[in-house]
């Protein structure tokens, strides 16, 4: 049986590569870790504007009929402030219960009106249906009539689908594994053909290197969000309401981190073998933070602070914010000031790296 | 005033000791191999003076100046091992960047000399990953030899290079000196290159066993040729 030996030489092999061999034990935790918390975890700590005129069904009531771990019930006075808590991006959702609700319910004639921020398309529909969940069951416990009519207003992302929400995620998480993968792997091959000798040995420094690679990628990636939203338009449908340059922008700025986070990696890998095997530190934790799915809400409090260390995740919040709710740079300011300042650190990172010499 | 000028250089990786001490003077204007097997210390020597690599102990002095340092860079040319050229690029793309890296003045001009120089017209346009492993090298000696370097740093330009090959590289190499001036510092492991020099160093675990011309170095062990005398220092 020579099929025996071949395989027994397989095993064999990997005895003596150990990347390869921790790979092999631990892609399958974290693959099932990143799947269940990305996908399986509900929605945690979203802000809920409460505003009740109403002497029974009031904030406190109807925070005790809702998850406890779902939402924070804040409750207002007034109706416009609440709505503007939901417009400004501070709270998921408001429900405003006018006076005399309760009168009114006993007789099947109450309604409510809820403000949702739908730019989040999945968690929106979540929150949508735990709120409707909340009132029927006020009503068994006070014998209301059905139906409570529920006014929902979206104010942000009425008519966005599934595509819309999932864009900004796609887009960020395709430009960070591209910028990523593709810096790691032309920087591995420029040490192993020893291309990064001769760099290293001609006056151009380690920052040269480190800013030349990222204006190459940046302005790839600009092309990459382009194309991206080009797709979106044209074949799903997707309405860009914000500047598509600030998006651009975005996008541009992640790739800068993702460069530098590849040049960082290039030291681990010593041939462009050993290069894809360092992709899923990437990947996976991008994709399990960053919030391309469901809000960073969602992801257990234990790990969530971790989020805001994976640069994609501002990407995805600025691009999202800028494509459904149309904010400009007044408002996405802090995401892109987050990612201006991660490109920052990634290449000083960088040049740290490149300076580290045997 | 020496081109090179080292005193006491050492340099370990871990528990290895590649340079153990070693002393070395290379002069101006002359073709100086440092020869010594695999493993000897010859190529952390030049990664030393480049500041690829860094010496944990010993002074250094490159064209009468402190080594390694960025300043110095622009007055010497390194040709690695490998190649060491972008493989998706057009033989003249490599030779532009290389020179543009180093800031080089009338650029066109000095490409096409350098492509003069190294018989490179015929493939001037063709990548760099469809030419043969000596034409490859060819193009590596040219982006060393772009810049006008004082000092060219040659590390095994010629192994894995088939004697007729080696015979025309070290045609150029002779060029080199000649038509720019030039001093290089060569490693090898080949004897019959060691000839070829003006002034060799023998160099076995990081330690110089003798240095002078080729002639001196046979006569002072009583030996037949340069392999024997190696030989000879080896077994002290």
């Amino acid at each position: 049986m020579l099929a025996l030996a071949i395989a027994w030489r397989v095993f064999k092999s990997l005895r003596n590569d150990r990347r390869t061999l921790a790979l092999i034990v631990v892609a399958p935790v974290l693959v099932m870790l990143v799947f269940g918390f990305a996908f399986a975890g509900d929605l945690r700590g979203v802000r809920l504007i409460v505003v009740s005129n109403d002497p029974v069904v009031n904030a406190e009531l109807l925070s005790q009929h809702l998850s406890k771990d779902m939402f924070e019930v804040v409750a207002l006075q007034d109706p416009e402030a609440a709505r503007e808590e939901v417009e400004e991006g501070r709270a998921w959702a408001a429900v405003i219960v006018p006076q005399g609700f309760s009168l009114k319910a006993r007789e099947g004639r109450a309604s409510v009106q809820i403000y949702v921020d739908r730019s989040n398309v999945l968690a929106a529909d979540r929150i949508s249906a735990e709120i409707a969940r909340g009132f029927s069951s006020i009503a068994r416990a006070f014998g209301f009539r059905p139906p409570v009519t529920q006014n929902v207003t979206y104010v942000y992302g009425g008519e966005a689908g599934f595509m819309d929400a999932f864009m900004p995620g796609v887009v960020s998480i395709a430009i960070f594994f591209l910028s990523t993968f593709l810096t790691l792997v032309s920087f591995v091959l420029e040490r192993r053909s020893q291309t990064l000798y001769r760099l290293y040995a001609s006056p151009a420094t380690e920052l040269d290197i480190v800013l030349g690679y990222s204006i190459a990628f940046s302005a790839i990636a600009a092309l990459q969000v382009v194309e991206v939203f080009a797709v979106s338009i044209v074949l799903f449908d997707v309405k860009v309401r914000g500047n598509m340059l600030l998006a651009i922008a975005a996008g541009s700025l992640l790739a800068v981190s993702g460069v530098n986070l590849g040049l960082l990696l290039s030291g681990l890998a010593r041939n462009e073998a050993q290069a894809p095997q360092l992709m899923p530190l990437v990947t996976l934790p991008s994709i399990l933070l960053s919030g391309v799915f469901w809000p960073i809400e969602a992801i257990p409090e234990l790990v969530r602070p971790l989020s805001y260390v994976v640069p994609p995740t501002y990407a995805i919040e600025a691009i999202r914010a800028i494509v459904i709710k149309g904010w400009g740079i007044a408002e996405v300011w802090p995401q892109l000031g987050a990612l201006a300042f991660f490109a920052l650190a990634f290449m000083l990172l960088g040049v740290v790296a490149l300076k580290r010499r045997d | 005033m020496e081109a090179i000028l080292g005193k006491g250089l050492e340099k370990r990786y871990g528990k290895v000791k590649a340079l153990d001490g070693l002393d070395i003077r290379v002069e101006y204007g002359e073709i100086y191999g440092l020869i010594g097997p695999n493993g000897s210390g010859k190529s952390t020597f030049i990664k030393s003076l480049l500041g690829i690599v860094r010496l944990d102990r010993g002074e250094l002095f490159a064209l009468g100046r402190r080594a390694p340092s960025k300043a110095l860079l622009k007055d010497i040319g390194y040709m690695p091992q490998e190649p060491a050229l972008y493989y998706n690029l057009t033989v003249e793309e490599n030779l532009r960047f290389f020179g543009k890296l180093y800031g080089v003045p009338r650029l066109e001009e000095v490409v096409e000399e350098v492509i003069g120089l190294l018989r490179l017209e015929e493939k001037r346009r063709e990548l760099v990953e469809s030419l043969s492993g000596g034409m490859q090298r060819r193009v590596s000696l040219g982006a060393a030899l772009i810049h006008k370097p004082k000092l060219l740093l040659l590390d095994e330009p010629t192994v894995g290079i088939d004697p007729v090959l080696r015979a025309e590289l070290w045609d150029y190499f002779r060029r080199a000196t000649k038509e720019m001036g030039a001093t290089i510092l060569i490693t090898t492991h080949y004897m019959d290159e060691a000839r070829r020099c003006d002034r060799v160093g023998f160099i076995l675990a990081g330690r110089m066993l003798a240095e002078g011309r080729p002639e001196e170095l046979v006569r002072g062990v009583g030996a037949e040729g340069l392999e024997e005398a190696y030989v000879k220092y080896v077994k002290g």
